[in-house]
């Protein structure tokens, strides 16, 4: 017994030693591009953080598992220890664990505190209020138009959002049928649009979703990386972008592509017949360029809903666009005008007045 | 010792088998018979919902394609689209059924129906449990209730699909999605039935663990699967009228019009729903994980005490810390009842709350902490037999760690934001239920086989059960936490929808494949239960050297149980005392063979 304590130590010991020394990088990392940069960083560091305690744990209570089988393997004539426990031992391994339990509740506080109890002020005209109202089975968004306030003719009513670069963005949602659940994966945000009450989350996206034409994927630059490249428009991006030259292709499952595995898509951007020269964000400003000098074609980040909320509910998917803020600030102009020139479809609007403004008139107003 | 010398009256009451053919088949109150009448109708649910899995599997691999073998009967049907692949809703019906059949129709009725009817009088030395013909009814309203449940499929536009936990509105109005209808009430009704049957199970049980002890049975001399069961028949009549009056209430939305669970100004597709409104959904959240949560414990507190059992028999060693593996079922319990809110991280309840619960979460960690490093401590200076028991013993041990190391992450709120409601969470539950709990049914079953059947189950067969099952459970399962990393949902019937999941789409073919493995494999399993019952090798009544009563009675146990209510001398768990010439020393050896305290 002694023997084997004394071979188990450094064992114990190594293994250890072999996690704490690894790292980070050598971790695989299968988490979509963290673009949140409010408190993206901190939560997964505090995902990798649990990963060394929880790999450490595992390597050492698998690994006795192994040792034990291998060491104390019943043999003719091999005699087992008769002992009922250990007061010792059992302190220890009920007190490091509880230490090391309390101490990651403890180092996490701080960062849900930040999240879910710390908001910036939707009287901040620095923060963009966007309003979420999903119902089976499509996303539906609001923005306050050109008044800043909620409720009244100007609202912008849209099926996905833009956001302007490093702006911060405060999602005030409800549902007016099921509870849906507003998941933007590579901002990791998600909170239940619950209805009959209005949940809110934020944050703030500091990269741009790019398709790169050239090796033909979605690529993830902050405005700086950006600058070099030549970016233009497709259709997907929305109304008042007078300049696109691109569409956005989902290749089908039919797709004569042998390559095809059932149910992928293949992804491309098609120039728009006709476009010869295209209008591109290049080194900061807005430039006219042949077509065949593009970079890349601004992309989406997915929303996903992720509560089950019916038979649709696997197809209930929207956009969200970073845009630099220029670009932004154009887009935002078009649709405000769009909302005042036209208005928007009554189909739209009277779920949101019956069910939002009407029924919840509180809703509305910002908070300090 | 003087307490217990004269053995209580009561309990020298024989009874007589009843000869006809209902009465000892059909409609027996022997708690052995009812043992096997669970296990055989659990066995039976467990196809049903692995095969509703396999369904999902293919079409999570390979979306909107035929189902190989079922896809052609089921061709336009409440599963089926026109061409035989799952369509949406089907989908939605095979995630709710195949969740709700495993949990309230496999394994709780296993654990609980099977093991607990068939152990616990044998192992605290009884003739039988406390109300015999409340035993038997708890099975027949089980029975109806998984009927039920069953029927929900046939019903209306389809079976219940608003996922086992039934969040309204969904599953509150009748028109928001296909089978949310009838099929939904049935399934109501099922859930009902079966918490029904749970409390009077756990009433059952409870009472003969305090009172039907026999002379010299302490408290501290029970084995630690009959603790196990002491502690979740506490929970179940804890916990499960909760459960109860959840179903209820949602029933009288349904079928009444109330609105216990809906808000006012809904409206679904267009139509305005006519609620008075007033009720909450998170108040459905509240009462349904306040059962459920302790419902997670109940699904893997009997396992840990099966598994407790079999290391330490295998080990040939005491177990270690027995007081402390008490300590912390006890301690999972009164932890297990202010977690329930770590289900909700994200759906808006004040995160002052979710602060709270984090912490608590934290805190359930520990218990489960100390007693896998109690089974280490079992197994170490042990002289380790490699049955196939003590394989799925082993098993379960470190697919156990997996499944509670993961919960942390989830317990941590910042982290849970990312992973809530993704396959992280599909991945971590099916580690405690299926890697923990599964394995310990299987190590308990092949164990308790010769006292049940009077037959040995297969070894060979059993071996192969056992790796197959082990290689192809991780290969389904583990990749299911990258799934979850990567972001993938739950319960989403199609992973190639989204552009961010289309890089790992190749992992859900490859889980899908291990999955028909791991179905496939079950059947081996199953087919030498059978097999062995009537063709198995004869029985001796002690095979393994066990020393818990049930080992001193011949193989298979008669209805009577003891011929003479034992005296209890010795703790369950003294192997290799070193004192009788054998290294085990059974319960009611005579205390002058010395050894064991307890």
């Amino acid at each position: 017994m002694r023997g084997s304590a004394r071979l188990l130590t450094p064992l114990a010991a190594a293994a250890f030693a072999l996690f704490a020394a690894l790292p980070a990088s050598a971790v695989p990392n299968w988490l979509p591009p963290n673009v949140n940069a409010s408190y993206g960083t901190k939560v997964d560091d505090l995902y990798f953080a649990i990963y060394f305690i929880v790999a450490a744990f595992f390597f050492l209570t698998e690994g006795l598992i192994l040792y034990c089988c291998i060491a104390f393997r019943g043999r003719p004539g091999r005699k087992a220890k008769y002992m009922h426990g250990s007061n010792v031992a059992e302190t220890v391994w009920t007190v490091i664990p509880a230490l090391i339990l309390i101490g990651i509740g403890v180092a996490q506080a701080g960062t849900w505190k930040e999240i879910r109890m710390t908001f910036p002020s939707e009287k901040d005209p620095n923060t963009l209020v966007i309003q979420t109202f999903p119902k089976q089975y499509e996303w539906a968004f609001r923005y306050a138009g050109a008044d800043g306030a909620f409720g009244t003719a100007d609202d912008v009513y849209q099926n996905g959002i833009h956001i302007p670069i490093g702006r911060k963005v405060l999602v005030k949602l409800s549902s007016s049928d099921v509870i849906h659940s507003f998941f933007v994966p590579h901002a990791r945000v998600k909170l239940d649009a619950m209805p009959g009450m209005m949940g809110r989350t934020w944050f703030t996206m500091d990269k741009v979703s790019v398709w790169n034409l050239k090796d033909q994927k979605m690529e993830v630059l902050t405005l700086e990386e950006m600058k070099s490249k030549k970016v233009a428009w497709a259709l997907t991006n929305g109304p008042s972008r007078q300049a696109w030259g691109y569409k956005l292709v989902e290749a089908s499952t039919d797709a004569p592509d042998a390559q095809l595995k059932k149910g992928m898509k293949k992804y491309s951007y098609e120039l728009l017949t006709g476009k010869t020269n295209v209008q591109v964000w290049y080194e900061g400003k807005v430039q006219d360029v042949p077509a065949a000098e593009v970079d890349a074609v601004f992309h989406r980040y997915e929303i996903a809903c992720a509560e089950l909320c019916g038979m649709q509910h696997f197809n209930m998917r929207s956009n969200v666009f970073v845009d630099p803020p220029e670009i932004y600030d154009t887009w935002y102009k078009g649709v405000c005008d769009q909302a005042v020139k036209t208005g928007s479809p009554e189909v739209t609007t009277a779920r949101w007045h019956t069910y939002w403004d009407q029924a919840h008139p509180t809703w509305n107003k910002a908070i300090e | 010792m003087s307490e217990h010398a004269e053995a209580h009256a009561p309990h020298e009451h024989i009874p007589v088998e009843p000869r006809g053919f209902i009465r000892k088949y059909i409609f027996s109150i022997d708690h052995k018979w009812i043992g096997k009448q669970y296990l055989v109708t659990a066995l039976f649910f467990m196809l049903v919902g692995g095969g509703l899995a396999m369904m999902m599997r293919w079409q999570l691999a390979y979306p909107d394609t035929p189902v190989p073998i079922v896809g052609n009967m089921l061709k336009s049907s409440w599963i089926c689209g026109e061409n035989g692949a799952v369509s949406p809703e089907g989908f939605n019906q095979l995630v709710t059924m195949h969740g709700s059949i495993m949990i309230f129709l496999v394994v709780i009725p296993i654990l609980v129906g099977a093991f607990g009817n068939f152990l616990i009088p044998l192992h605290v030395g009884a003739r039988d449990v406390a109300f015999p013909f409340l035993n038997a009814l708890s099975y027949w309203i089980y029975l109806p209730a998984g009927i039920l449940f069953m029927t929900s499929f046939f019903v209306g536009d389809g079976g219940a699909g608003s996922g086992w936990t039934a969040y309204p509105p969904l599953s509150d109005l009748n028109n928001s999605s296909p089978g949310m209808h009838y099929g939904q009430i049935f399934w109501l009704f099922g859930v009902f039935l079966v918490g029904f049957s749970s409390i009077l199970g756990g009433m059952n049980f409870m009472t003969t663990i305090i009172k039907l002890r026999a002379p010299g049975m302490t408290w501290t001399r029970m084995p630690l699967v009959t603790w196990a069961q002491f502690v979740t028949a506490l929970f179940q009549l804890l916990a499960t009228p909760v459960l109860a009056s959840a179903m209820m209430l949602l029933m009288m939305d349904k079928l009444f019009g109330c609105s216990f669970f809906v808000p006012k100004d809904l409206v679904v597709s267009g139509d305005p729903s006519t609620r008075a409104g007033g009720g909450h959904p998170l108040l459905w959240q509240h009462i349904f994980w306040f059962y459920s949560h302790p419902a997670v414990y109940i699904l893997v507190l009997p396992g840990m005490g099966i598994a407790s059992d079999l290391i330490a028999t295998f080990s040939r060693k005491p177990i270690f810390g027995y007081k402390v593996m008490v300590i912390s079922m006890v301690g999972i319990m009164g932890l297990g009842f202010i977690v329930w809110g770590h289900h909700m991280f994200q759906s808006g309840m004040d995160p002052r709350v979710g602060m709270a619960f984090m912490m608590s979460t934290m805190l359930i960690a520990l218990p489960s902490g100390v007693k896998v490093f109690n089974w280490l401590g079992t197994l170490w200076g042990g002289s380790i037999r490699f049955t196939v028991p003590m394989m799925h013993a082993l098993s379960f041990l470190s697919m156990f760690i997996i499944g509670g190391l993961s919960g942390l992450w989830m317990a941590a709120t910042p982290v849970d934001i990312f992973i809530h409601d993704t396959y992280y969470v599909v991945a971590h539950f099916h580690y405690v239920v299926f890697g923990g709990t599964l394995f310990a049914v299987f190590g308990g079953l092949i164990f308790w086989f010769p006292k049940m059947y009077g037959r040995m189950m297969n070894n060979t067969l059993g071996y192969i059960h056992w790796f197959l099952t082990f290689v192809s459970f991780n290969l389904v399962f583990f990749p299911m936490h990258i799934l979850g990393e990567a972001g993938a949902m739950r319960r989403v019937s199609t992973h190639t929808t989204y552009e961010f999941l289309q890089p790992i789409q190749w992992m859900n073919v490859m889980i899908s494949h291990a999955a028909f493995v791991l179905g496939t494999a079950q059947l081996i399993f199953i087919f030498n239960l059978f097999w062995s019952m009537y063709r198995g090798k004869k029985a001796e009544a002690n095979p393994w050297q066990s020393n818990t009563l049930e080992w001193t009675m011949p193989s298979p146990i008669p209805y009577h149980n003891f011929d003479k209510i034992p005296i209890v001398n010795h703790g369950p768990y003294e192997y290799s005392t070193g004192s009788n010439g054998t290294d085990f020393m059974p319960q009611n050896a005579p205390a002058a063979t010395g050894g064991g305290h307890h």
